[in-house]
């Protein structure tokens, strides 16, 4: 907005091109190359309906003295109504239902879903202690929808019955979300699974919504756990102990839906994928060591397999950790494997490897990890991944502030980043003193207005954040006035902003924990990061900002005064409005009081002048007046 | 009863009572009102002190922190270190320990640009450490603070407190319970510290000239919902005093204060209020004189609009914030609280803090305290000071009528001979009140009389206009006049206190021969037009003011009203003199001088005569400078106010006072 016509803007244009290629480039197939390949292939694929169930769990010690843990339970689910309706970008038509959850599988067919990311979080991600996570979430939920081609009209409506839907499916107050925080930024979401240019450049299919006050607990969980084939009868799935759970840092559940490829690299089979996760962080500091069991960390070791999966498996991340110095491991991994282009490289993984189904089956014992530290943990500065965001309200008061996000880049290279602001409309953002500090450029890639209580403020720009360095940018509001119904029960609390977004393609995959690409078998398929760009989808903290509240002790006082007024009124109002107005001679006859008074008086010689008897005599019309009540006296 | 329904003005019978009985209403009302006020310090007139906001639940859980033991040898530490560094914070180990402890802990730096002269800066750093909530997602936080004092500080030191803090921060982290962050600040540099560090966290926009250069936070955790300053000297004290005084006279949430005093009554730490334990028997006389000292002391430490602590500088965001001051008085083998109990009062209201779901909105932010479970509120001392200030009010009414009747006793001189005479017989009535009244106000300037009486009004209007704003501008001249006299006093090497000092003295002086300069330029103003306008200028800065500082409104309320209502022009030499001295006396100069000795005075009953007086000198140099300082640095209005509004209307009293007598009336 800002630099209109000079060179930097084009560049951050390109850039912001760049990043839409490489977030789906590696997955983006041309029907046009692979047609005859489809064409042979489908003649003996047509019989098969094909499913299968992995469960993954992969536990990260982390630098900070905590200890990240990622459940992955991927459902894949291929068959030629599938894959033709991904390939026409129908509406998926399922049915004989094995694996893959009915319940889920219903609301994805009937509401035109082609991709369905929903998060519930608890807790905020610390990028700057814990590194990048596997996917990233902001606190309280989040719903990132891809539907089928389909005119404006029809989407929004299947998207509010669909969030209504999810919102049953998964015991979530997802039914807050309307059309006053849903939007269709154009950068930030990109579709993670199969897609074509044109699809994937179109954000009219795409609804982002966010509810940042949503607080996830059990209630989220066992409905989770039940889309899972073994529900928590067996398998990685039975250690989901809520008491643990909810006692962690940092919980995320995550279901995933999207289009994936069958055969990595030529991508012609196209399956739907169903990633149900879980992630955690937890610290379990004993005598100022890391040392982490299983059981110590989930309540319980593992004691299944689920025997719908075909694969079960646990990887511990033993990267830096290969001669097990730092730690050891006990009992020792079935396999270790190292990945990446070589030690010392950005890429350069190991994991150790507990295959669950061997593991169990050749032994009676359930398996209880044990990672043993040879030396007490100690609290140091951890080096932080290349880009984090950090974002806060400036000003004090109730009329005006400004949300200010700073960016750093502690890499070597400058980065483009895409930063997402999905805003409620009661701020007023104020665009003409949007700005930014430090070095860095400014495109505004986006901008949609808010219109009260229908549509909520979208700013997306690209900024350029030089390498060593960081960038402020400062987006100054105003708050409005809510009519007094639109408050919460508790109003001074204050209203939550949801988390912003912040999407960047780094230069090396050194600090990426996981891979986002669409032809990725399983979870350590993930973690094998590609030397070369990657791509990071951060997000900032949820804010809390109080709006104008009026004292609302206030109606209480003026129903009580208004009641007083009337029970004051109703007795004269009453009065005049049933008795008769009747003009009454007023006789001068004297009270007792009166006589009494005069007789003391002239017993005690005292001179009655006229004066005084007049004023007298109209102190006696007035008591009359008085006393008589019905007869007022028209002078 | 025909007063009531007479149509003619002069025989308005308020405006007569009013004219008649203006001086003994006037002191009527102001007697009433300081009466009243006074007796607002006993029991029987104040409210006991309650929690409004339910989620507090003060101490509904029992006590478990138990690191005395860990905040002794952290103490020890801390004061090996300290002795390593005699000037400077140990902001390195402290560092060092807060990361320790597993928090996220970071440095902010700061320089102060001192106005009063030019190249002259401090610099200094402060140290906080951010425990993370479980599972919160740090949109939240609530701050507990502790300033360092070095060695050579002249202030007690603060080294418990720190010690304490971090033997808190060691136990809060263990605990799952938070629901809000809570950040651990180190300050440096005292106020200076504090204002740096919250006007980085709420990111200021810089000054223009840059006076505090607040530098940058790395890391934040939400809105601030409340905030605990300690300040331990010892780790054995004898009573706890809770301050609440803030900047500007702003005041914390009353539920707060409460809080406190509530937890440590529950952990039986001695509590106070202005260091003054409550009195056995608060509804005897005796009680009542107590608490009514009490009181006073309060009001006299917000007036000063100084903040009394750390937290003061927290209320202009809007978040509520006491000091815990740790005090030991000599008093041998009298019950003790240790850094255990203070440890436990700690931990309670922290909890309490965290209970809270709304930031403090309910309860009370206008009060004052006599006693450490009694309160007055807005609502039970404004009539008192409303009745006290009426008198500024009734005073300008009363000129106002009276300058009316002139102007129609005028008019009714100058066409007396073609107007029919229609309301003589009304008029016969209240003749006799008339005449009182006229000769009461001595109205009818004799150089006016020949011109119409229309004129004479707007002209009295304008030459209003005109003294007030050669007053206003006076005051406008000396709130910048510091700066100018600091700067041309460094170049003849002259200390920046004395400096202002002798400027404002001299600027003072200057202004006193304002009213002869201008009585020869502008004419024509009645004095009665003049004293109208600034007694309502008067009412409206003090009733305007008691919303934002009720002590400082009060003060200037109590020692103005009797002085405007005697101010008034007189033949007598002596009385004028007298009156010249009372108006000296409440200039904002001397008053500022006047508090200061008292306060010095009240300090150090036991020096010697001499020494005294020069120490009062000084304290009065310090005062006016730290007044200047203050309104730079921290934003107090003290100074502002005291320039814009008090030396105007200061000013324009010393001219009603200077200006000629007018001659009696001449009876038509």
């Amino acid at each position: 907005m800002l630099i209109s016509i000079n060179n930097m803007a084009v560049v951050l244009r390109l850039t912001a091109l760049l990043i839409l290629l490489v977030s789906f480039s590696s997955f983006a197939y041309s029907t046009s190359n692979n047609n005859a390949a489809i064409d042979s292939k489908c003649s003996k694929e047509t019989q098969t309906d094909e499913s299968s169930f992995s469960e993954e769990l992969l536990v990260r010690p982390l630098p900070s003295g905590h200890v990240h843990s990622h459940f992955e339970f991927t459902t894949k689910w291929s068959n030629p109504s599938i894959k033709s309706s991904l390939e026409s970008y129908h509406d998926l038509k399922l049915s004989h239902y094995d694996l893959f959850p009915r319940a889920l599988g219903e609301v994805v067919e009937k509401y035109h879903v082609r991709e369905l990311h929903l998060t519930l979080t608890q807790g905020l991600w610390r990028h700057h202690k814990w590194g990048y996570p596997v996917a990233d979430a902001p606190p309280g939920a989040t719903l990132w929808v891809w539907f089928n081609p389909a005119p404006k009209n029809v989407l929004d409506d299947a998207w509010r019955d669909l969030v209504n839907a999810l919102s049953g499916l998964f015991c979530a107050s997802l039914n807050f979300i309307d059309g006053s925080n849903t939007a269709s930024p154009e950068l930030s979401y990109r579709p993670s699974g199969l897609a074509q240019p044109w699809y994937a450049s179109n954000s009219s299919y795409l609804r982002v919504a966010a509810l940042a006050r949503e607080n996830v607990c059990t209630e989220n969980l066992t409905p989770w756990k039940k889309l899972l084939p073994c529900d928590t009868k067996a398998g990685l799935a039975s250690v989901l102990y809520p008491s643990p759970l909810y006692s962690a840092h940092y919980h995320s559940l995550g279901v995933h839906l999207r289009p994936s490829c069958q055969d990595p690299g030529a991508c012609t089979r196209p399956q739907l994928e169903l990633v149900l996760s879980v992630s955690l962080v937890q610290q379990r500091l004993q005598e100022g060591r890391q040392d982490f069991t299983l059981r110590g960390l989930y309540s319980s070791p593992i004691f299944s397999v689920c025997p719908m999966a075909y694969k079960s498996m646990l990887y511990v991340d033993v990267t830096g950790n290969e001669d097990g110095r730092t730690f050891s491991l006990s009992p020792p991994p079935s396999e270790v494997v190292t990945r990446g282009a070589g030690l010392g490289s950005a890429s350069h993984r190991v994991f150790a490897v507990y295959d669950l189904q061997e593991t169990l089956s050749s032994s009676r014992d359930a398996l209880n990890v044990a990672a043993r530290y040879a030396k007490r943990h100690t609290y140091a500065h951890v080096s932080g991944p290349p880009l984090v965001a950090t974002r806060y309200i400036a000003g004090y008061g109730q009329e005006g502030g400004s949300i200010r996000v700073v960016l750093s880049n502690s890499g070597s290279e400058d980065l483009s980043v895409v930063y997402l602001e999905l805003l409620p409309w009661y701020l007023r953002l104020y665009l003409h003193t949007a700005h930014e500090t430090g070095q860095g450029e400014r495109y505004l890639s986006q901008f949609v207005g808010a219109r009260d209580r229908e549509q909520g403020w979208v700013y997306e720009a690209v900024v350029r954040v030089p390498a060593r360095g960081s960038t402020e940018l400062s987006l100054p509001f105003t708050r409005a006035l809510l009519k007094w119904l639109e408050y919460p029960p508790d109003a001074n609390h204050g209203f939550y902003l949801p988390a912003a977004t912040v999407s960047a393609v780094l230069p090396t995959a050194r600090n990426i924990t996981a891979a986002t690409a669409a032809d990725t078998g399983s979870l350590l398929d993930k973690l094998s990061v590609r030397e070369g760009e990657q791509l990071v989808r951060l997000y900032t903290e949820t804010l809390l900002v109080t709006l104008p509240t009026p004292d609302f002790s206030m109606p209480y006082n003026v129903i009580c005064l208004a009641c007083t007024v009337v029970a004051l009124a109703f007795g004269p109002i009453h009065n005049i409005t049933t008795k008769r107005l009747v003009l009454k001679k007023i006789q001068p006859s004297e009270s007792f009081a009166s006589t009494v008074s005069g007789k003391v008086r002239r017993l005690f010689g005292f001179k009655v002048d006229v004066g005084a008897e007049a004023d007298e005599g109209a102190a006696k019309t007035d008591t009359c007046a008085a006393g008589t009540d019905a007869a007022p006296v028209a002078t | 009863m025909g007063l009531l329904t007479d149509p003619g003005m002069e025989g308005g019978w308020l405006s007569n009572v009013l004219l008649a009985h203006e001086k003994i209403l006037s002191v009527l009302l102001y007697c009433v009102g300081a009466i009243w006020f006074l007796a607002l310090a006993h029991n029987s007139m104040n409210h006991e002190t309650y929690f409004s906001e339910n989620a507090l639940l003060p101490g509904l859980v029992h006590g478990e922190f138990m690191g005395e033991a860990k905040a002794n040898r952290f103490l020890q530490e801390l004061n090996k270190e300290t002795e390593k560094y005699p000037s400077t914070m140990p902001h390195a180990w402290l560092q060092a320990k807060m990361t320790q402890l597993g928090l996220d802990t970071y440095t902010h730096n700061f320089t102060l640009h001192y106005p009063m002269a030019a190249n002259k800066s401090f610099t200094g750093n402060n140290v906080y450490g951010i425990l993370r909530a479980v599972r919160g997602s740090s949109s939240e936080s609530i701050v507990l603070s502790a300033p360092y004092r070095a060695p050579r500080s002249p202030h007690l030191g603060n080294a418990p407190a720190i010690a304490l803090m971090l033997a808190l921060a060691h136990f809060f982290s263990e605990q799952l319970y938070w629901a809000k962050d809570i950040i651990f600040l180190v300050t440096e540099h005292e106020q200076l510290g504090m204002e740096a560090w919250l006007q980085s966290y709420h990111g200021s926009l810089p000054q223009s000239p840059p006076v505090l250069d607040f530098g940058k936070l790395i890391a934040r955790a939400g809105p601030i919902q409340a905030a605990v300053n300690l300040e331990i000297p010892e780790s054995f004290v004898s009573h706890v005093d809770i301050r609440y005084e803030g900047l500007n006279g702003q005041l914390p949430n009353l539920d707060l204060v409460n809080l406190l005093h509530r937890l440590c009554h529950r952990e039986s730490v001695e509590h106070t209020v202005r260091n003054r334990a409550d009195h056995r028997k608060p509804d005897t006389a005796s009680g009542w004189l107590h608490q009514l000292h009490t009181l006073l002391s309060s009001i006299a430490t917000q007036a000063t609009g100084v903040p009394s602590g750390n937290h003061g500088l927290f209320h202009r965001y809007g978040i509520s914030a006491v000091t815990v001051s740790g005090e030991r008085v000599g008093r041998a083998g009298g019950r003790r609280a240790t850094l255990l109990h203070l440890g436990r009062v700690l931990e309670g209201t922290c909890r309490s803090l965290n209970n809270l779901l709304e930031r403090f909105h309910q309860s009370f932010f206008f009060y004052l305290l006599p006693a450490t479970s009694r309160y007055i509120s807005i609502g039970v001392y404004m009539p008192a000071f409303g009745a006290m200030g009426s008198c500024l009010l009734l005073g300008a009414l009363s000129l106002w009528c009276s300058s009316c009747l002139r102007l129609q006793l005028l008019q009714a001189e100058q066409p007396a001979s073609d107007q029919p005479d229609e309301k003589e017989s009304s008029e016969t009535q209240s003749d006799e009140k008339l005449t009182e009244t006229r000769e009461q106000t001595n109205a009818a300037i004799p150089d006016t009389s020949s011109t119409p009486v229309t004129d004479s009004g707007t002209q009295s209007l304008v030459s209003l206009a005109c003294v007030a704003l050669v007053c206003h501008s006076a005051g406008a001249v000396a709130s910048w006049w510091p700066t100018v006299a600091s700067r041309t006093g460094a170049v003849v090497a002259l200390h920046a206190d004395d400096s202002v000092a002798l400027g404002s003295l001299a600027l003072a002086l200057v202004l006193l021969r304002l009213p002869s300069a201008l009585t020869r330029s502008i004419t024509g103003c009645s004095w009665q037009v003049v004293k109208c306008a600034v007694q309502l200028e008067l009412a409206v800065i003090v009733f305007a003011g008691s919303l934002l500082n009720f002590s400082l409104a009060l003060i200037v309320t109590a020692v103005y009203a009797p002085v405007v209502i005697a101010v008034a022009p007189t033949s007598s030499r002596l009385v004028r003199w007298l009156k010249c001295l009372l108006l000296l006396a409440i200039h904002p100069l001397t008053l500022t001088a006047t508090f200061a000795s008292v306060d010095a005075v009240l300090n150090f009953p036991n020096e010697p005569p001499l020494a005294l007086l020069m120490r009062c000198v000084t304290v009065s140099k310090r005062a006016l400078m730290y007044s200047v300082v203050d309104s730079y640095v921290y934003g107090n209005w003290v100074y502002p106010a005291a320039c814009w509004c008090l030396l105007p209307v200061w000013l324009l009293l010393w001219h009603v006072q200077l200006s000629a007598p007018l001659p009696p009336i001449t009876k038509p």
